[in-house]
């Protein structure tokens, strides 16, 4: 399991012999007449070496959680990850030839800890493939983009929709809730009350602001978006709230996994049952074990971009080889939703990085000029694909599924309706630009 | 009968240096020579990202150094540090890129802040100690929490907020010192801190003030009969100590360039109590020792967890074949470390220094007296 994985090549000194090659073999490419390492490598038809780029391998850190309370969301993404590139460098690697070298830093899901990582592996990365968290990622942008790295969050934040230095690969919040709460209400039928649940703070905000949009331009009613801290273990009070304010259909957003576990048992303790809407990354695989896996079952749908674990039909060649790279390199890691979500975003830097490979450039600039390039982020049947181009004409995946909870599937959660479309008036929000 | 009288300068009555005194300013020379080379030579030796996690080691120890103070010589049991070290992130933060404050400016309203506030948690704290004043803290740490997280027009709340505020003194950028690297000139500048602040620290601990300090410390009542103000140098220890944290806290928002909540929280406070204990709470050097040790050695294992012999006890990926991952293994050693210490050198790194140099001193006395039993025996 290791073996795409290293410490880095971090060097903790430099010999003095080292330092004077250095010094003599950079002296005589000067005298040689100043060829740059670009100009050199495109006469001999090689790649120059660039930061994360050593001729030979790519080095690709992921910025993510291995340990904490949130480290159970995020393995199931990082095993998908890891599982692509165990089996794109069996086959060779980038464009048949250059390997990847997977490097794992652990966040905690901790800003600070986050940038003391990005620290120590941000010189030696051709790009960041994982910051995983909404907070990591809005405390590191502002760096990766000084950096001119080019980073891939697993956040759905609406900010980042434009933002030049991430590479989103799964639609934003609003995108799904705002969808979400539309097919919510157009099953329940009349004039449902809708509400709306967020983690306490910028999310909250974040939720209030997507409804707000929804009501005006949908005409719905929404009656109270309910904010959740972290660290709540008691969900009476925000369940009670939610039913005096008479939510037929509550659209829950980036509250963790315990949190929406807690929430909707406690709803069903209360014998309160609205019509539940998830965003994808709400449910996961451990939910099935909750006492209140029926009503959850009952009551809750999730809405995502991503193929379930496992659907050939839908998912193609693509999710062939997704089972089977489970089944080779993560055969102990139980398939989620978002095993499928890891697998799709590294295929994303697969074809990054192989078309840089054939552009000839695989620096940070050159990896930017390649990403605005594409038309499209495809994911091949695997996630529905993005409109692609320079930052400001990034547009969501137009499409979108239904999930359900299904004991016994693969992660948990089986999709009941796909190819939807995506509302034009959710199509159409107002992602900030960056 | 004639008296003559001389001067001390008069070179005929002028103590003639002793060879002890003598030895004495050779080993500051070569002391201050080393401090030297280590300091300019080090960013020209290490890679940025070495340099980096070197910097933040620095950072701590400077916290570190205010509890050196407040602990270690005045002997109150606080755990408040990373509060104060929040207040002056956050104020770096908040004056530094709204209003565009200078680097000098800010250093000076942080160190006159964290001061005056610590001289009000003082004033509170005079009237307690041990166990109660280190609960009392907790709170402290407890109401830091709350107001950075909802004072969300200066903190940015739970998201935190930019750090990314200059640092240039009068066309001297202190982040890209000339010929240097960002990593390369914020090491020099938060070890030059460090390098300060333990100088003044051991200063204190020479002078009245520190005697003081330490005569409260071993016991409060009797420094009270011999005339010590108690309640003024307690004042006075929680007032350098905050204004010591502060200072670190703006080094800190100015090397990670981003700051929330979670930075200044009961988690930091831990690692502090761990660098002080590690190192030697009542020595400058402790808290330098302890830093290096406890917050370089689990940075140090964080970039070498698929190294051997890591790998085999650590996991960077769910179905990975290591024990446990690499948070809850740096929580644990760090406990380790902490009931280790305790139980082998309460007294630290510092304590394990005295204790070889005593036990150095020892077989050179036993191999003189060796040496003058055989000389006599011979004779």
């Amino acid at each position: 399991m290791k073996s795409v994985t290293r410490s880095g090549k971090r060097r903790q000194g430099r010999p003095v012999a080292v330092t004077t090659g250095l010094v003599l073999a950079l002296t005589l490419a000067a005298c040689g007449g100043g060829r740059g390492n670009e100009e050199a490598a495109a006469e001999s038809g090689s790649l120059a070496e660039v930061p994360g780029f050593d001729g030979e391998t790519f080095t690709v850190p992921m910025l993510t959680v291995t340990s904490g309370p949130v480290a159970a969301a995020a393995a199931p993404n990082l095993a998908g990850m890891q599982a692509y590139i165990e089996q794109l460098n069996a086959a060779g690697g980038i464009a048949g030839k250059y390997p990847i070298d997977l490097v794992v830093r652990d966040t905690e899901y901790n800003a600070g800890k986050a940038a003391q990582a990005y620290d120590s592996v941000k010189d030696d990365a051709v790009l960041l493939g994982n910051v995983f968290g909404t907070p990591i990622v809005q405390s590191l942008k502002d760096r990766i983009e000084a950096d001119q790295l080019l980073a891939l969050p697993t956040s759905f934040a609406a900010d980042y929709v434009h933002h030049p230095a991430l590479m989103m690969t799964d639609a934003p919040y609003e995108t799904h809730l705002l969808a979400g709460v539309d097919y919510a209400i157009g099953q329940a039928g009349g004039d449902p009350t809708v509400c709306g649940v967020g983690g306490e703070g910028a999310l909250q905000e974040t939720v209030t602001q997507a409804l707000d949009y929804g009501s005006k331009e949908a005409g719905y009613t929404v009656a109270t978006v309910v904010g959740i801290p972290p660290t709540a273990t008691d969900f009476t009070p925000y369940v009670q709230q939610l039913q005096s304010a008479d939510c037929d259909v509550v659209g829950i957003v980036a509250v963790g996994e315990p949190t929406v576990a807690g929430l909707l048992a406690k709803a069903s303790q209360l014998a309160y049952a609205p019509q539940w809407v998830g965003t994808s990354a709400q449910f996961v695989a451990s939910m099935q074990d909750s006492p209140a896996f029926d009503y959850i079952a009952e009551n809750y749908i999730g809405i995502g971009a991503t193929t379930t674990y496992g659907d050939v039909e839908n998912g193609g060649e693509a999710m062939e080889k997704l089972v089977a790279a489970h089944d080779e390199f993560s055969p102990d890691v139980p398939p989620a939703y978002q095993f499928v979500g890891g697998y799709a975003a590294m295929m994303a830097v697969d074809k990054l990085l192989t078309a840089a490979v054939e552009n000839g450039d695989v620096s940070r600039a050159g990896l930017r000029e390649t990403l605005a390039s594409f038309e499209e982020l495809d994911f091949e049947g695997l996630a529905y694909p993005w409109t692609w181009g320079e930052p400001g004409d990034r547009v969501p995946p137009s499409k979108y599924l239904v999930l359900k909870p299904t004991k016994g599937a693969p992660g948990g959660q089986t999709d009941v309706e796909r190819d939807l479309d995506v509302p034009d008036y959710v199509v159409d929000y107002p992602f900030p630009e960056a | 009968m004639a008296t003559v009288v001389r001067s001390d300068t008069d070179p005929a009555v002028r103590p003639r240096p002793t060879p002890a005194r003598r030895s004495g300013v050779v080993r500051r020379v070569l002391a201050a020579a080393v401090v030297l080379v280590l300091l300019l030579g080090t960013p020209l030796y290490f890679v940025d990202s070495t340099l980096a996690t070197l910097a933040y080691c620095a950072v701590f120890a400077l916290g570190a150094l205010g509890l050196t103070i407040l602990t270690g010589y005045a002997g109150q049991l606080s755990i408040a540090q990373p509060f104060f070290i929040g207040v002056g992130a956050y104020l770096s933060a908040y004056l530094g890129v709204e209003s565009g404050w200078n680097v000098l400016a800010l250093t000076v309203l942080v160190v006159v802040a964290g001061g005056v506030l610590g001289a009000l948690a003082g004033l509170v704290a005079v009237r307690l100690s041990g166990i109660e004043l280190a609960i009392v803290s907790i709170a402290l740490i407890a109401f830091g929490d709350y107001l950075f997280n909802q004072w969300k027009s200066v903190t940015g709340g739970e998201n935190g907020r930019s750090a990314a505020f200059s640092l240039e003194i009068g066309g001297l950028d202190l982040a890209a010192l000339p010929g240097m690297t960002r990593s390369q000139s914020l090491f020099v500048v938060c070890w030059t801190a460090v390098l300060l602040v333990a100088l003044v620290a051991r200063a204190i601990r020479r002078q009245r003030a520190g005697r003081a300090m330490m005569a409260i410390r071993e016991h409060e009542r009797a420094a009270e009969v011999i005339g010590i103000d108690v309640r003024a140098y307690k004042i006075g220890a929680f007032a350098l100590a905050s204004a010591i944290g502060a200072l670190a806290g703006l080094l800190y928002a100015a090397l990670q360039q981003y700051i929330t909540p979670l930075d200044f929280d009961l988690n930091t406070a831990v690692l502090f109590l761990a660098i002080v204990v590690v190192g030697g709470v009542d020595r400058p050097l402790g808290a330098v020792l302890g830093a290096l040790l406890v917050y370089g050695a689990v940075q140090w294992v964080s970039s070498h967890v698929d190294s051997w012999p890591f790998d085999a006890l650590l996991s960077s990926f769910q179905g990975d074949a290591g024990l446990m991952p690499i948070g809850s293994f740096l929580t644990f050693f760090t406990g380790l470390l902490l009931i280790v210490v305790l139980l082998w050198e309460p007294q630290g790194l510092v304590g394990l220094g005295a204790r070889a140099k005593r036990r150095i001193a020892s077989w050179d006395v036993a191999a003189r007296l060796r040496r003058d039993h055989r000389d006599e025996e011979t004779s």
